[in-house]
């Protein structure tokens, strides 16, 4: 599990740097950095959906209400995987890593902060995307939100 | 479709989902991954016993003639080296001279009584006449064992009985040191020579190497130390920094068996140029290696060279190093802690960097023992004008050239330490 998000994030999506690799190895990889920031992109648009879909009863409901629950969604997704990281990678224990972040000439706080806005955006990215496809899913099911949003 | 089973499926499988979920992050810890466990070192070799051979053929008496000197200093300071007394360690003193038969004088275990025998009277002992220097070494050398050194001390020069073809009789010679080095080295053990050169003060006669005759002369003049045993001994007791403390000192080169060495080594991100990911699980494998705008891909290899047996200056010379041609080594820099290479199952001596244009494949980063160049700007096949020619020893190259081609023929490999390096794109 832990090396399948590491590929996603990574690879296919191009965050390593093998400059910073101390925050790669010691913040993501061996805390499960990785695969928690996955698990919010997969997560909190599911359940977000499932509220929507089956708590939230409103027939007269329109696309927007679909959109602000979307909303919702990457709101909560862009501050998890933000707060997360910052403490995955700011309040590590590893002693090199702290070092690196501690000292300008490294260049690893700047990284360090970059890293964080393209790990949330990614995540805002792929969440919104899990939520169209449950809500595709889901609106098969759903009693009240079955027109929305197509 | 009832409101209670539209909902039952979807919460079915989100349930599932979660418990999944929950399941593997309960299973997943923070901790770290553990290092990687060291096998524990070996223990270490310990020296029992020291052998001196000085030879005191009539060639060396213009050491011991001109009053105190390197020569005298520096032998003095072999004999009653600190860490022997400490290690209390069996010392063994002997004159050594003559041409078939060698003659060995013993002179005990007593350093002082040794060091009083550095003058000519003392040195008048023996066969004065000669030196067979191939029996000498193969004495020496066969004192030499696991727990036990051998020091020669000589002028290192040949004494050919015929002249009437020294260059001929010196590749004889240097076939017979050879023959001899070989022999030793058969018997498996890990025995090093280690070769300094110093300089000292010579009043007396020179006898020539290259053709009858002698000349008085009162000039420095090389003499050399040969030191044989167990290589983890020679390292320990004869470092680079206290040979090269002793008075007179010039040079030294260490010969020893390769192709038996290992190192610990990763590739690190270290000076980068391009871009690439770690294999993980493998510190010698790097993927998705991409190269620059201007096409050039650029990575170092960081190493734990401790115990490669070659001096601090040795290590750091790029001429040491063997790469494939697509690869140029850029620079070798100590490693220090401000290098941030997150390199947590060994700690690294050296960081090498490299450089090409077309990087992918296996990179074989050699380190070899190459022949250091004063050992053929000592050399001289012609010692006629001696008087010109203070650091120069005649026959010297083809001396070492035969030692060096026992430990050639012995070696496992033509390299100390390989380092591959999977790289891919």
């Amino acid at each position: 599990m832990r090396d399948l998000f590491l590929y996603l994030y990574a690879d296919l999506l191009s965050l390593h740097n093998a400059q910073f690799q101390l925050i790669f190895d010691h913040a993501l990889y061996y805390t499960n950095g990785y695969t928690l920031n996955g698990f919010i992109f997969i997560l909190v648009p599911l359940i977000i959906a499932l509220l929507f879909y089956f708590l939230y009863h409103n027939p007269f409901a329109k696309y927007w209400h679909w959109l602000i629950a979307l909303t919702v969604c990457i709101t909560i997704v862009g501050i998890f995987t933000h707060q997360y990281n910052v403490y995955l990678i700011f309040s590590t224990y590893h002693p090199d890593l702290r070092l690196a972040l501690n000292t300008p000439d490294t260049g690893y706080k700047d990284f360090a902060k970059n890293l964080i806005l393209n790990l949330t955006i990614i995540n805002i990215f792929l969440s919104t995307i899990m939520f169209a496809l449950y809500s595709l899913v889901f609106k098969q099911f759903s009693k009240s939100q079955g027109h929305i949003p197509i | 479709m009832t409101y209670k089973s539209a909902f039952t499926y979807p919460l079915i499988i989100c349930i599932f989902l979660l418990a999944l979920s929950l399941s593997v992050c309960t299973s997943c810890t923070s901790d770290p991954q553990p290092p990687e466990v060291l096998p524990p070192p070996p223990d270490p070799v310990s020296l029992s016993f020291v052998n001196y051979y000085v030879e005191n053929s009539g060639g060396m008496f213009g050491f011991v003639s001109g009053g105190f000197n390197n020569y005298i200093s520096t032998v003095s300071e072999l004999a009653q080296k600190a860490e022997f007394i400490t290690s209390g360690v069996e010392k063994e003193f002997n004159l050594i001279n003559g041409f078939s038969p060698v003659v060995i004088t013993p002179l005990g275990g007593s350093a002082s009584d040794f060091t009083r025998r550095l003058n000519r009277n003392g040195f008048n002992v023996g066969n004065i006449q000669g030196n067979d220097l191939n029996k000498m070494f193969q004495i020496a050398l066969n004192e030499a064992g696991e727990d036990a050194i051998s020091f020669f001390i000589s002028d290192a020069i040949y004494d050919i009985q015929q002249k009437d073809n020294p260059l001929q009789a010196l590749v004889v010679e240097s076939r017979e040191t050879r023959r001899q080095f070989i022999s030793r080295l058969n018997a498996g053990d890990n025995v090093q020579t280690l070769i300094i050169q110093l300089s000292s003060d010579f009043s007396g006669r020179y006898y020539f190497g290259s053709r009858f005759g002698h000349v008085d002369i009162n000039m420095p003049r090389p003499f050399y130390i040969f030191v044989f045993g167990h290589s983890d001994l020679v390292n320990r007791y004869l470092t680079d920094a206290y040979i090269e403390a002793l008075s007179g000192y010039q040079n030294h080169v260490r010969l020893f068996k390769t192709g038996e060495l290992s190192a610990s080594y990763a590739a690190t991100a270290h000076n980068l140029i391009g871009q690439f990911n770690f294999e993980r699980g493998n510190q010698a494998s790097i993927r998705s290696v991409r190269t620059d705008r201007n096409n050039i891909f650029q990575f170092s290899v960081a190493a734990d060279l401790s115990s490669v047996p070659l001096s601090a200056a040795e290590l750091m010379n790029l001429q040491n190093y063997q790469v494939n041609p697509n690869f140029e080594i850029v620079e070798i820099k100590p490693f220090s802690n401000s290098m941030l290479l997150g390199i947590s199952n060994f700690t690294p001596t050296h960081v090498i960097t490299l450089k090409s244009q077309n990087p992918w494949g296996v990179l074989n980063l050699k380190l070899i023992n190459n022949r250091p160049g004063w050992i053929t700007s000592s050399h001289t096949d012609d010692d006629t004008d001696v008087r010109n020619q203070p650091a120069q020893t005649w026959g010297l190259e083809h001396l070492i050239s035969g030692i060096e081609e026992a430990y050639s023929h012995m070696s496992k490999a033509e390299y100390i330490i390989n380092m591959e390096v999977f790289i891919q794109q």
